[in-house]
């Protein structure tokens, strides 16, 4: 099976067809994911910033990290729920739009930007509280994360701007057996 | 009459001005926003139990009032990329109405319960309401491209 074909089974399944063409359950979903952005993308810039030593300086590096980790978890959780919904549904339109290729790069990223700095920096923030300035480590972990989480939703306008050339374009939709 | 020529703006004639523009907004109400919820989950109680929601409005004003002032400029830009459209778009009333609602909102009342340290059924409704009135701008803004 071609990426095309696979591409098109996959949001022709049955709720997810439903999915992208409700009028109201599409845009709720897709505003939640924005919301997400605003909420706990938020609270996700605010730890960096005080990794950083920029923001919320007057208080432990500990009190940050450890107050917001379950809200962006559960931040985290909602806002994927919701792009998988969205991601899944066009997925005819999605799979080779280069944009949206780097954004699950991305988002890949950021896995492996836990697997990195989760020991060294997140699960003993009052180590970092403890040095006499906040160690390079954290510093590289927080301008990481910002490099990540900002070129994200950046990336997730760019996917809609994109226009595949038209010969790509009808060769696609030939494959997956669709009219021109 | 000077008519305003929309394809003069480089919101419209330029492939990258567009996307960038809205990237800017986004990145900025995330920060603004983000940094209301900080003092929010405060009053509510929900998080960040240690610090006072005065010392977090104290230790995030900066940051909310940049991410203010961009996310505004970047939305004025959006706006001039198309006025009639926006002022036509009954979502986009609504969210400018909340939008001012919220920003007084958020320099009266919501400051002075969190500098004040009042009890917390008081924190509890004034941060509910901070939630709701920020949500529903961004779920607003979404919906101008839906109607």
């Amino acid at each position: 099976m071609s990426a095309a074909e696979i591409s098109h089974a996959i949001q022709s399944i049955g709720f997810l067809t439903a999915f992208r063409e409700s009028s109201y359950v599409y845009p709720v979903v897709m505003a939640t994911h924005l919301t997400c952005i605003a909420v706990f993308g938020g609270l996700i810039l605010a730890t960096d910033l005080r990794l950083l030593g920029l923001a919320l300086t007057d208080m432990p590096i500990a009190d940050v990290v450890n107050g917001l980790r379950n809200w962006k978890r559960l931040g985290f959780v909602i806002m994927v729920t919701m792009g998988l919904l969205l991601g899944t549904s066009e997925m005819d339109k999605y799979y080779a739009n280069p944009y949206f290729q780097i954004k699950m790069f991305l988002i890949l990223m950021i896995g492996v930007h836990a697997i990195i700095f989760r020991p060294r920096v997140y699960n003993h923030p009052e180590v970092l509280d403890r040095a006499p300035q906040i160690p390079r480590v954290a510093k590289t972990a927080a301008i990481c994360s910002l490099v990540i989480w900002i070129a994200i939703p950046c990336l997730g306008r760019w996917i809609a701007y994109y226009e595949p050339p038209k010969a790509e374009r009808d060769a696609a939709r030939a494959a997956a057996g669709l009219s021109q | 009459m000077m008519i305003y020529d929309l394809n003069a703006n480089p919101l419209n004639s330029n492939e990258w001005a567009f996307p960038l523009t809205e990237c800017f907004h986004i990145t900025a109400f995330a920060l603004s926003i983000g940094t209301i919820m900080l003092v929010d989950l405060r009053l509510l109680g929900l998080g960040m139990r240690h610090q006072t929601a005065r010392q977090l409005v104290k230790d995030t004003g900066l940051w909310t009032l940049a991410g203010l002032i961009i996310v505004i400029t970047s939305g004025l830009l959006i706006f001039s990329s198309d006025p009639i459209h926006y002022l036509y778009n009954q979502a986009f009333r609504f969210k400018i109405s909340a939008l001012l609602l919220a920003i007084i909102y958020n320099y009266t009342i919501h400051r002075k319960v969190a500098m004040s340290g009042a009890s917390p059924a008081v924190g509890m409704l004034t941060g509910g309401v901070s939630v709701l009135l920020w949500v529903s701008i961004v779920f607003s803004g979404l919906w101008i491209a839906f109607i």
